[in-house]
């Protein structure tokens, strides 16, 4: 793995966040999927930069889509991993499991 | 209800423009959630805690900075690489731009460097700012009496308390015997105290003391640096030896360190003590000023309130001593460095003013270049930011392109500019002060550096601007320019025509001036005439009668000598040196003028051919005996109150002279300078003072100088012969001065109009080939070609009446500061403009029709077969 590349503790909570939500994570719902499943308090704006920075490292890309089809619908940004994200994080929590043994495994998301 | 205002607009300012709607909109979203949920209050409150716990996280990354997709590349690099190939690309205004301003850069950096190094720098001597120069001055005395005698220079030292040092300096030639060959040696008669003037003290041995001062005192002399190296070969044994200078014995007591004292009184080579001379009769005398006063302010103590107690002193001399000194009842200081920088100080302001401009006109050329450089890329860098490259991007890598070209001027320049500065120095006819001080220092380097940015900045304005117009879908580059740009190069065209004239008309002023100068009647024949200073060896020649029976016999026998058509001896020669300046009260009272004193030999007007006005000149007799008998020239005839000064006397040092005859007045000094007064006193009264030969030679001076040399070794061997010169070159070196500011001047304003010509040429040609599609159709609907022309060429000569019309203004307003410059010509004259004028109006007129000309003659068919 280049070095570099490791992964902070938030960003592995937000890449993971996406492996649960699948089609439907932007902002909203990324936050609010950490928050509850981490049961601390998550700010938007760090979502938003730890997002911009797995970007920077290739890990996620973004889809903006069409307003929704109701009314003051909005336009929303979408964040999906990278095939390198998607290697990234299962490299991490591989490491993970050898560094600290006995980890309980999260179950899988809704794909 | 919507969310809190404040907290939301702290949320947009900290996010980043990419994200900003995003995310104010997802929390708006679950705003309302909330509210719906937990109620307002409860919302709000989280809406706060999300704003406050998001700050920290968005700042940090606004500031580190989005990363474009291709990361890990330095910003930096990959733009200042883009910057290099834009320019090598495009070599032709690369090397354009990069050449105008190393010229124009260099030239201004010289000039900076002269007026600094020259004019602004102080004085290499202590604390220099307290030294001044002191003169005598009265309501009715002339500004060029500067010099004060032997007896009121005692009395001025005479404790003050506003002085810490006041001496004073007379220069002297002497003949310097037993170091070699006998030459003739500047000497500088310093009174107590001098070399605390300057904070000096000898390197070896000791300073002058009081002793030195007495009458009747050993002789001692304190050598000069230059003079102990060359003559003595730094030898530290020096002090003890002697030299014979006139005859006299000199005891060496010490060696001056090697500070530069040149700049402030003449060259000389060696101190010896100011006393009364021996055998000279005239210097003890209260009247006959010739000593230079320098002064040390006490600390903390004004030039004014100097001048005042100074002032106290010389009335109470003028009271005590009418006859002498009733005339100069008060004295004048003024700062050292003034006193000898002020006869270059304009000359070296006016190049600097006209580098300058030139400067400006070159930076105006080149703002066109790269206005037209920037519409041309409009496309490129429209595409470019469709591709999504940042506006700051651009105009970071446009920044680069222009610091890249000053960079690499500015750097040749740096190295350049002194040595041209030195160039400079060294052509310059008349010697400049401190030239030592020509090269690069820190303030001169910044300043060069701050004048690089400012010209990066002119420079890159115009495609800075351009690309901020630049936006969306890029433009086609076809426009022909908006009203907006269309005002700017006019603006520009007016600015360059204006700086042009200027410079016109200072050159068409200073060449005028030099026409008028070299066409003052110098009043002798100097067609032919050597001067040389011969000095018969005082051992030999012990009294007058026998120094004059030398020279009688000397003038015998250079007469004889082929190819002499006449020869004489005197002690003033015409634009050789001056004679000796007295004061003299007119019979009836008034002021009293000065004259310039001459003893001439028999022979002396025939040979400098200067005509008789009235009256007689003396016989060889009269020349002889102690008759008191004159000749005066006309300007002396003037002062007088008699219709004809013919058998009328003057009275002059204490006798009345009968005068006999006037002649016409001959220059003294330079063609500027306008004649004295003179007299002419008999041959009788020449004792031992220095005496030169003048020699009218027919044909060729270089084989009859060996043989004048001859005959006067055969009378003296030891006699030193010195400053041989042909009064033509004298006479032409004079005006050097002149004729330098007037050939610079032109020089420059020719290559000023030359580049106005240039840019006006350029945009001329660039406004006809951006309209060349509507020209084209105008054609077709019938346009003459004529008319076309005519609507052409206004559009780039309106902006240049204008600009003639802001710099006849200019011209105006400003040409007072020429005056010193000028001579005999009004700096105001009305001729000057017009010339001026005319010439850079032909010019513009040239330089737009020509080009508008050539590219209208293009056919309109194939205009519009090229879109």
């Amino acid at each position: 793995m280049p070095k570099g590349s490791f992964l902070g503790e938030f960003e592995l909570y937000v890449m993971g966040a996406l492996v649960r939500l699948g089609d439907d994570a932007y902002g909203v719902t990324i936050r609010q999927e950490i928050e509850s499943q981490c049961g601390r308090g998550v700010a938007i704006g760090a979502v938003y930069a730890t997002l911009a920075r797995l970007e920077t490292k290739g890990y996620v890309t973004f889809t903006i889509s069409e307003p929704t089809p109701v009314p003051g619908g909005r336009s929303k940004k979408f964040a999906a991993l990278t095939p390198e994200g998607q290697r990234a994080l299962r490299h991490a929590t591989a490491m993970l499991h050898r560094i600290l043994p006995g980890l309980a495994t999260g179950g899988g998301g809704r794909k | 209800m919507k969310p809190p205002r404040l907290a939301s607009l702290l949320l947009r300012v900290c996010a980043s423009r990419r994200d900003r709607s995003f995310i104010v909109e997802d929390l708006a979203e679950e705003f309302v959630r909330r509210r719906s949920d937990a109620g307002d209050a409860a919302a709000c409150r989280w809406y706060w805690r999300q704003v406050a716990g998001s700050v920290a996280p968005l700042l940090r990354d606004r500031l580190r900075g989005r990363r474009p997709s291709f990361s890990g590349r330095d910003y930096l690099a990959t733009d200042a690489a883009q910057a290099m190939r834009s320019l090598v690309r495009h070599p032709g205004l690369a090397l354009t731009i990069v050449l105008t301003l190393i010229v124009g850069l260099t030239t201004t950096l010289a000039a900076t460097l002269l007026v600094h190094g020259i004019i602004l720098r102080p004085l290499p001597y202590e604390t220099p700012e307290q030294l001044v120069t002191v003169r005598p001055s009265g309501p009715r005395l002339p500004a060029s009496v500067g010099a004060i005698s032997l007896p009121d220079f005692d009395d001025w030292q005479t404790p003050m308390r506003s002085f810490a040092v006041l001496s004073g300096y007379a220069a002297l030639t002497m003949t310097l015997t037993d170091l070699g060959e006998p030459r003739r040696i500047e000497t500088l008669r310093v009174g107590p105290r001098f070399g605390e003037l300057f904070g000096t003290t000898p390197v070896i041995g000791r300073d002058l003391d009081a002793r030195d001062f007495v009458q009747g005192a050993q002789p001692v002399a304190l050598l000069g640096h230059a003079l102990w190296e060359r003559a003595f070969a730094r030898d530290s044994g020096v002090v003890g030896r002697s030299l014979t200078l006139d005859g006299r014995r000199y005891e060496i007591v010490g060696v001056l360190p090697p500070v530069p004292f040149a700049d402030v009184t003449e060259d000389h080579e060696l101190w010896i003590p100011l006393v009364a001379r021996t055998g000279v009769a005239w210097e003890p005398v209260r009247g006959n000023g010739f000593i230079s006063i320098l002064a040390r302010l006490a600390p903390g103590v004004t030039a004014a309130a100097a001048q005042d107690e100074l002032s106290a002193l010389t009335a109470v001399l003028a009271e005590r001593y009418p006859r002498s000194n009733a005339e100069k009842p008060a004295a004048i200081l003024e700062p050292l460095q003034q006193a000898i920088v002020k006869p270059v100080r304009r000359p070296l302001l006016l190049v600097f003013a006209a580098v300058g401009s030139v400067l400006l006109v070159a930076c105006g050329n080149l703002v066109n270049l790269l206005l037209a450089s920037a519409e041309r890329r409009r496309p490129e860098f429209a595409v470019r930011m469709a591709l999504g490259a940042g506006r700051g991007r651009i105009h970071r890598q446009v920044a680069l392109e222009v610091l890249a070209c000053v960079g690499a001027a500015l750097a040749v320049s740096l190295m350049a500019a002194p040595s041209l500065a030195r160039l400079f120095a060294i052509v310059y006819p008349v010697p400049l002060p401190s030239t030592d001080a020509l090269t690069l220092s820190t303030t001169t380097v910044v300043a060069s550096l701050g004048l690089g940015l400012v010209v990066a900045l002119v420079l890159a304005w115009p495609q800075l601007r351009s690309i901020r117009s630049t936006g969306g879908p890029a433009a086609t580059g076809r426009v022909a320019g908006s009203r907006v740009d269309r005002r700017g190069r006019a603006a520009l065209i007016a600015s360059q025509v204006a700086f042009t004239l200027v410079l016109a008309f200072a050159g068409v002023a200073l060449v005028r001036s030099m026409a008028r100068l070299s066409a003052v009647e110098p009043g002798i024949d100097a067609d032919g005439v050597v001067a040389l200073s011969v000095s018969p060896s005082p051992g030999r020649f012990t009294s007058g009668a026998a120094t004059r029976s030398f020279f009688e016999q000397l003038l015998q026998e250079v007469r004889q000598l082929p190819g002499v058509r006449a020869a004489a001896a005197s002690t003033a020669v015409p634009f050789v040196n001056l004679g000796w300046g007295f004061t003299i009260t007119p019979p009836e009272g008034g002021t009293p003028r000065m004259v310039r004193v001459t003893i001439a030999s028999p022979g002396f007007f025939e040979t400098l051919r200067v005509p008789l006005a009235s009256g007689r000149l003396l016989s060889d007799a009269e020349h002889r005996s102690e008759q008191g008998v004159i000749v005066i020239n006309t300007l002396t005839a003037r002062l007088l109150p008699y219709d004809d000064p013919v058998g009328r006397t003057l009275r002059y040092s204490g006798i009345d002279w009968t005068i006999v005859g006037v002649v016409a007045p001959a220059v003294q000094v330079g063609l500027r300078t306008p004649a004295s007064a003179e007299l002419f006193l008999p041959w009788s009264q020449a004792g031992r003072a220095p005496q030169r030969l003048v020699v009218d030679i027919d044909g060729d001076a270089a084989a009859v100088l060996p043989l004048i040399t001859a005959r006067i070794r055969a009378l003296d061997p030891a006699a030193p012969i010195a400053e041989v010169t042909a009064l033509g070159d004298r006479i032409t070196r004079s005006v050097a001065a002149d004729r330098f500011s007037a050939t610079l001047l032109s020089g420059l304003a020719t290559v000023g109009v030359l580049l106005a010509a240039l840019g006006i040429w350029s945009v001329t040609s660039y406004v006809v080939a951006r309209g060349r599609r509507e020209n084209g159709i105008r054609s077709a609907l019938g346009e003459s070609r004529a008319r076309q022309l005519r609507r052409t060429i206004r559009g780039t000569l309106e902006p240049a009446l204008a600009g003639v019309v802001i710099g006849a203004i200019i011209c105006l307003s400003s040409a007072p500061a020429l005056q010193t410059f000028l001579f005999n010509v009004p700096a105001r004259d009305p001729l000057t403009l017009i010339l001026a004028a005319a010439g850079v109006i032909l010019t513009a007129v040239a330089a737009a029709a020509i080009p508008a000309r050539l590219a209208l003659r293009a056919d309109a068919a194939a205009a519009l077969r090229a879109e």
